[in-house]
């Protein structure tokens, strides 16, 4: 790999070797791999000089446990399921954990602990007694799911190290998408075969992002998502957020979102969702359709075959969304998921 | 622009070109732009079993890739379509290789996430002699 060219304009930790340690990270495939990857990068980036995971049912791990030789430490939650996982970083020496060390730790902890989730089963699960088939086939499917997530984190590392402003920009951007992505995977692993409504997906955002009840509207009836529709959907609505932080409506405290969506009566397979900002003021006119954007106008209608558009007027940003979400979810008992169906 | 050197370019795949069957939208552009970059001319990327059989029949790819599992849906028979039609298929999924069905058990594999060189030395060895 070619040295990162530009790395002399941020003070702190050396953030171009954030990227290819995630990277490399990503692709490990044992607990311990995962472990010195992260305890390496933490040494290059904020000096430390060990890791340690834990999360209590199903892993704890160490990078080179010291303990007589810890001076300091610190201790990030990954946020997830529960239990939370958490991962211990130690200096032998002591050190002064900056806002920077933090935030570098932060996104190191998120990806490894999704690394962890992802790893195939361990060797003394193996070899326990053969699966019953009903049981292997969910396993199987736990696997390709935890799998497939983290190849889409990986995308996204990837793609964002291409179009990011600046170090601090993927940083940032980075983090709050790895968040959010966590958000969603707690909802689906409530229980097993767990849908989402999107009510609460919409709700969980506004609420991570620390946006007041009054402004924001929500209306709809009761909908459930299947995982694949509440992954998409989930990223989605929080690009929509974290635009209307920085450019629209609620980057003011005057500024007001509404999100209404109810079923077609022609076709209700067929949802379709008004995001509506009201800034009080007309938004800035050079918002540009970033990565963001991208997301929203071209991954919803890949994922769920129905149509996405922003549109960008006087009163601020208008997002119409249209999608399937098969009915019979939405009829699921009330009890936040609904059974999984054999295929 | 913050510009990461990622060692990935090159013309191992130039003149093939390439179908990928994906329903992740990340994963799909992702991939595609990466082999691009290695060459390859890509049709597609398509997210379900239908809209691949159509591009099959219509741009004879050399190549798909294709993802095991389309929004639910196994794409198992898709790929024994494509093999007597006389187009080879590469798996990209996130299943253990013990998930494919016998018959399936010899066809190359990747798991995600897919490892760009192990893909594209796989495509390779996996090109029609004919060409």
């Amino acid at each position: 790999m070619t040295p990162p060219p530009v790395a002399s304009q941020v003070e702190g930790p050396d953030w171009q070797q954030l990227a290819p340690a995630l990277r490399d990270l990503l692709t490990k495939s044992s607990s311990l791999d995962i472990a010195a990857v992260t305890a390496k990068a933490a040494h290059q980036l904020c000096d430390a000089d060990a890791v340690s995971f834990s999360d209590d049912c199903t892993f704890q791990i160490h990078s080179d446990p010291d303990p007589d030789q810890v001076v300091t430490s610190v201790t990030i939650g990954a946020p997830g399921p529960h239990p939370r996982a958490a991962m211990t970083v130690n200096w032998y020496t002591p050190h002064t954990v900056s806002e920077v060390d933090r935030e570098v730790l932060e996104i190191l902890a998120h990806a490894a602990v999704l690394a962890l989730r992802a790893l195939p089963a361990e060797p003394a699960f193996r070899s326990a007694a053969p699966f019953h088939p009903e049981e292997r086939a969910r396993f199987f499917d736990l696997q390709r799911q935890v799998r497939g997530l983290l190849a889409v984190v990986r995308s996204i590392v990837r793609r964002m190290s291409e179009n990011s402003d600046s170090v601090q920009d993927y940083a940032a951007h980075l983090e709050g998408r790895l968040s959010a992505i966590a958000r969603i995977q707690g909802f689906l692993l409530r229980a097993p075969g767990a849908s989402v409504e999107i009510e609460e997906l919409l709700r969980s955002e506004f609420l991570a992002q620390s946006i007041q009840d009054q402004q924001v509207q929500i209306a709809g009836p009761r909908t459930l998502l299947n995982p694949k529709a509440a992954q998409t959907l989930g990223l989605a609505f929080h690009e929509l957020v974290t635009n209307s932080i920085k450019f629209g409506a609620l980057a003011r405290l005057e500024g007001r979102v509404r999100v209404i969506w109810q079923r077609d009566p022609v076709a209700p397979e067929c949802v379709r969702m008004e995001w509506r900002e009201t800034a009080g003021e007309s938004i800035p006119q050079n918002v540009t359709k970033g990565c963001g954007f991208e997301l929203i106008e071209q991954m919803l209608p890949y994922e769920l075959g129905g149509t996405s558009t922003i549109t960008l007027d006087a009163s601020g940003l208008y997002c119409l969304i249209t999608f399937a979400a098969p009915s019979d979810a939405a009829r699921a008992p009330a009890t936040g998921y609904t059974p999984r169906r054999p295929r | 622009m913050m510009h990461i050197q990622i060692a990935d370019e090159g013309t191992e795949l130039a003149g093939l070109r390439l179908l990928v069957v994906e329903d992740d939208y990340l994963v799909a552009a992702d991939m595609c732009s990466s082999l691009r970059r290695r060459g390859a001319a890509i049709v597609g990327p398509v997210a379900n079993v239908r809209r691949g059989r159509e591009l099959v029949r219509q741009q004879r790819p050399d190549v798909v890739l294709l993802d095991v599992n389309l929004n639910g849906h196994l794409a198992f028979d898709l790929a024994r379509e494509f093999e007597t039609e006389g187009i080879r298929t590469i798996f990209t999924t996130g299943y253990d290789v013990a998930f494919l069905p016998e018959s399936l058990r010899d066809s190359p594999c990747l798991q995600k996430p897919v490892n760009l060189n192990a893909l594209v030395q796989l495509i390779r060895a996996n090109v029609p002699p004919a060409r």
